[in-house]
């Protein structure tokens, strides 16, 4: 498949002051990793919503796969895109096997029962996610990162073309998701194109072949890490004195640039903040 | 245990609480006895006990006993609450207005037909007022609005009950409490097959959305994402469990506590897939209340205990019993 | 041709004997609902509710489901042909009959189960779902009204026909007139004292105008003080008790769940009743007053005894 690609898009929750989203247009390229990346409140989730056709725009278009979203059912979707969404509260008792079983369903439609090829989806997936182990315990049990590895796990037994992750790192500890990170690369040599909104600056940096910084509903810079990723760039949006040095590598990781924020003190010596009431 | 062979096991218990149910009464039956009745040959009276009196109210149990249970995991699925029953949307209020109106009315013109239709209208009047209440509230479907409004059209409609029982006379308010008490009592093989009318398509319906109900019990945002045009899926669920009980409750009364603990009995012992809990909830449910029923009737005879009292005083203590054992 | 003749010949006796019962004479005996024809026993009454109950011959298996009727029954010699109770019956001659339940709503199933050839069950203007039911199951229902004097002469006559015991029917009646008019006598020329009678305390209820019990108030020489009353049985507010100050409150005792008169007297807003206060609120047995039967003339009896102390024997 060929991505996403939206233009012009605006988006302005009921009784909210400003747009949470105003005037984006980018590409998420197919087969590559795209990293969106901003301050709290600048429109992450909502962009991620509105190329998923979770939300609707009031202006700009949108498409998936080279067609406007508004042609694709949410079952045709499903098909080529799995998401792994920032958080869910299941409030029935159920098994972490049944939790990445629902990763099938999109295939099986209304009547079909799981068969031989379903049930190894989700066991390669479990095993992907680490999550092998869990299968047959209650989701309750496990640990706030336990219970994402699950959901990551879940998108993959879709099988997709794309996936769309919203945070999948938040509660992970170093190694886990140093794991999922090094899975989204893999994944991305497969060919899957990968949309990641993630808080992860430096990890962001080493494995998103695209960056998309957005602030305050607007895209601030896209490109390559490089590219995005400069001192002006990243003192502007996030305000806060920071240095930008390169990863040391080895491996594919070399060269990456990496955000290091400063001590207080250089707050003084910072670029200006655009104010928001300027201009 | 395979999920069929749980299936088949259900459907074992059911078929003895229905033997037992026909052949328990003011005159025990033994088994051949019934069998003979039911072939229509036999002592004349025996017959009619069995064919008019026994099986009928016994085959009316079971059908509301599953619709009750079966709606009461959709409405526990879509407002993702475990609290939730068949009746959260004020559906019992209102078939309890249409019910009492009626009797209190219409009075000798009231017969048992007239009385479930005005039953049934009232309660899908409260369904169009709670769905209208949600909508205007500016979030059709929104979870929380539901709940909220169908406890406050609930609480409206008691009041008007009240209201109306105030201005009863004996007579009325006698029938009336005795109507919203719940009871087989006046099963007929014709309100049997009007329910069954009801109750097919809608277990039909219900069991096409089970995939659908497991994915809205995780999250709604989820349940999109994984393919399910979540608007139209809720709107479908909410319907269809609403015209269920409303069917439920026009022909039997208010009989609680069914819709709410049977689908968590078969979650607790074999977990929440909907593929496998609602065919299993309505045949829980089913035999759980012929079961209660059959009791309701011989605990006291001559008299009969309401049906609601011995569902909640026979299943509270066994629901407990089960949150002990899981917890242990 | 002939059955259609055979029933409008029943269907004229019978109207006639309502009619003639409606008039409240019932002294004639002349017209009965009496058998269609010589050549079939089958007996054949409209009941209360203006139905025509036939049956293939006198009644033997009968349930009744009024207290008032069973005790008719019983008064007519019937005792040995009942086959049920209710939980109201009481009484050595029905303690071991089997129960159905309460009269409004028995357990079908038992009723049933006991084959009876009649039941005479209430006459109400509520829904008639029992009486369909036992109908539509092969049993003859005879609904019977109990609210006035006339009524109960009237389902005397009614279930000696139905009992083929119209002679003790007759004596019955008749006896019940003759104590009547005996009470009516001796009240004769004495003050008539207004009486509330006191149905239930709380909320207050009392006989309306219509009901037997103002009829036997009247015949024991008293007047009801709520005559003015529509309902049969009307809930009315103590204010308006206080306000009418009866002379006389006849309070019925005995039953499950009566009143106690000493905690009445004490009683918020019943302590201004001067009937109280005074002495004057007589308590009367309530099997003796309550039921709308045989035993009128003894409830006449019992009113009189409370409302004209000044008659009791020395």
């Amino acid at each position: 498949m060929s991505g996403w690609s939206c233009r012009g898009v605006r988006f302005r929750y009921p009784e909210a002051d400003r747009a949470a989203l105003d005037g984006v247009s980018l590409e998420v390229p197919a087969g590559a990793c795209t990293a969106v990346l901003g301050p709290n409140g600048s429109g992450k989730s909502t962009l991620l919503r509105v190329l998923l056709g979770t939300l609707r725009p009031e202006a700009g278009e949108v498409a998936l796969d080279g067609r406007p979203l508004a042609e694709w059912t949410r079952e045709r979707i499903a098909r080529q895109v799995g998401v792994v969404p920032q958080g869910e509260e299941a409030v029935f008792p159920m098994a972490v096997r049944e939790l990445v079983a629902m990763g099938r369903y999109p295939h099986l439609g209304t009547w079909r029962r799981e068969g031989e090829a379903d049930r190894r989806a989700v066991e390669r997936a479990m095993r992907r996610c680490d999550v092998l182990a869990f299968a047959a315990r209650p989701l309750s049990t496990l640990s706030g990162g336990e219970r994402q590895r699950a959901r990551v796990a879940r998108a993959l037994a879709q099988e997709p073309a794309a996936l769309a992750l919203d945070e999948p790192t938040a509660a992970l500890d170093v190694s886990h998701e140093m794991a999922i990170f090094e899975l989204l690369r893999e994944l991305g040599h497969a060919g899957t194109t990968v949309l990641l909104v993630t808080h992860s600056l430096n990890l962001a940096a080493r494995y998103a072949d695209r960056l998309v910084l957005l602030d305050r509903g607007r895209i601030a810079a896209q490109g390559t890490p490089a590219q995005v990723l400069t001192r002006e760039t990243v003192e502007r949006v996030y305000g806060w004195p920071v240095r930008i040095d390169q990863h040391p590598g080895p491996g594919p990781d070399a060269g990456a640039p990496q955000v290091v924020p400063l001590s207080g003190e250089a707050c003084a010596g910072m670029a200006i903040r655009e104010d928001a009431d300027a201009a | 245990m395979r999920p069929a062979a749980r299936l088949l096991l259900l459907a074992s218990i059911l078929a003895l609480a229905l033997l037992a149910a026909v052949r328990l009464g003011a005159v025990p039956l033994s088994l051949r006895q019934v069998l003979d009745a039911v072939r229509g040959t036999g002592d004349a009276t025996t017959v009619v006990i069995v064919q008019r009196l026994r099986l009928p109210r016994a085959v009316l149990a079971a059908m509301v006993g599953g619709s009750l249970a079966a709606s009461g995991a959709t409405f526990q699925a879509l407002l993702r609450n475990p609290l939730a029953e068949p009746y959260i949307l004020g559906i019992s209020g209102g078939a309890a207005v249409g019910a009492v109106f009626a009797i209190a009315l219409l009075g000798a013109a009231a017969s048992g037909g007239i009385v479930a239709a005005c039953a049934l209208a009232g309660a899908v009047l409260a369904i169009v007022l709670v769905f209208r209440i949600a909508a205007v509230a500016g979030r059709a479907l929104d979870t929380r609005i539901l709940l909220l409004a169908g406890v406050v059209v609930g609480a409206f409609f008691n009041a008007c009950i009240l209201l109306a029982l105030t201005f009863a006379d004996a007579d009325a308010f006698r029938s009336a409490i005795f109507w919203m008490m719940g009871s087989f009592g006046g099963a007929t093989w014709r309100s049997i097959g009007l329910l069954a009318a009801a109750m097919v398509p809608a277990l039909a319906l219900l069991m096409a959305l089970a995939r659908s109900l497991n994915l809205l019990s995780v999250g709604e945002e989820t349940a999109a994402y994984l393919g399910t045009r979540v608007e139209r899926t809720k709107l479908l669920a909410y319907g269809t469990a609403s015209l269920l009980t409303a069917s439920a409750v026009a022909v039997s009364g208010v009989i609680g506590f069914v819709g709410l603990v049977i689908p968590h009995v078969v979650r607790m012992l074999w977990g929440a897939d909907h593929r496998f809990l609602l065919p299993a909830s309505v045949l829980a449910g089913a035999a759980f209340v012929v079961l209660a029923d059959t009791l309701a009737r011989t605990a006291v005879a001559p008299t009969e205990l309401p049906v609601g009292v011995v569902t909640a005083f026979v299943g509270v203590p066994f629901f407990i019993y089960l949150l002990r054992r899981r917890a242990a | 041709m002939r059955l259609a003749a055979t029933r409008l010949q029943s269907i004229t006796a019978a109207l006639a004997a309502a009619l003639l019962a409606a008039c409240g004479t019932g002294g004639d005996t002349g017209a009965r609902g009496k058998a269609a024809s010589a050549a079939d026993s089958s007996v054949s009454v409209v009941d209360d509710a203006g139905r025509t109950v036939t049956l293939r011959g006198p009644a033997r298996r009968i349930v009744a489901l009024v207290p008032a009727v069973t005790e008719t029954v019983i008064a007519l010699g019937g005792a040995d042909r009942l086959v049920g109770r209710t939980d109201f019956d009481r009484g050595a001659a029905v303690e071991r009959l089997p129960s159905v339940g309460g009269g409004l709503d028995p357990s079908i199933e038992t009723l049933v189960s006991l084959r009876p050839d009649l039941v005479l069950g209430w006459e109400t203007s509520g829904r008639t779902e029992l009486r369909d039911r036992l109908t539509a199951l092969g049993i003859p229902v005879f609904s019977i009204k109990t609210e006035d004097t006339t009524d109960v002469f009237r389902s005397i006559r009614n279930l000696g026909v139905l009992m083929a015991r119209q002679h003790a029917a007759d004596s019955a009646a008749a006896a019940i007139r003759a104590g009547l008019d005996e009470v009516r006598a001796s009240v004769a020329g004495a003050a008539r004292p207004t009486v509330f009678f006191m149905v239930w305390n709380d909320p207050p209820m009392t006989a309306g105008p219509k009901t037997f019990v103002s009829r036997v108030i009247e015949v024991a020489g008293g007047r009801n003080v709520f005559a003015d009353q529509a309902a049969l049985w009307p809930n009315v507010a103590l204010e308006e008790i206080v306000r009418r100050q009866p002379e006389f409150v006849v309070v019925p005792i005995g039953e499950q769940g009566t009143v106690r008169l000493e905690a009445l007297k004490k009683a918020v807003g019943w302590r201004e009743l001067r009937a109280l206060r005074e002495g004057r609120a007589v308590s009367v047995p309530a099997q003796v007053v309550n039921q709308p039967g045989p035993h009128l003339a003894e409830a006449a009896r019992a009113m009189r005894d409370a409302i004209h102390p000044e008659l009791r024997p020395r």
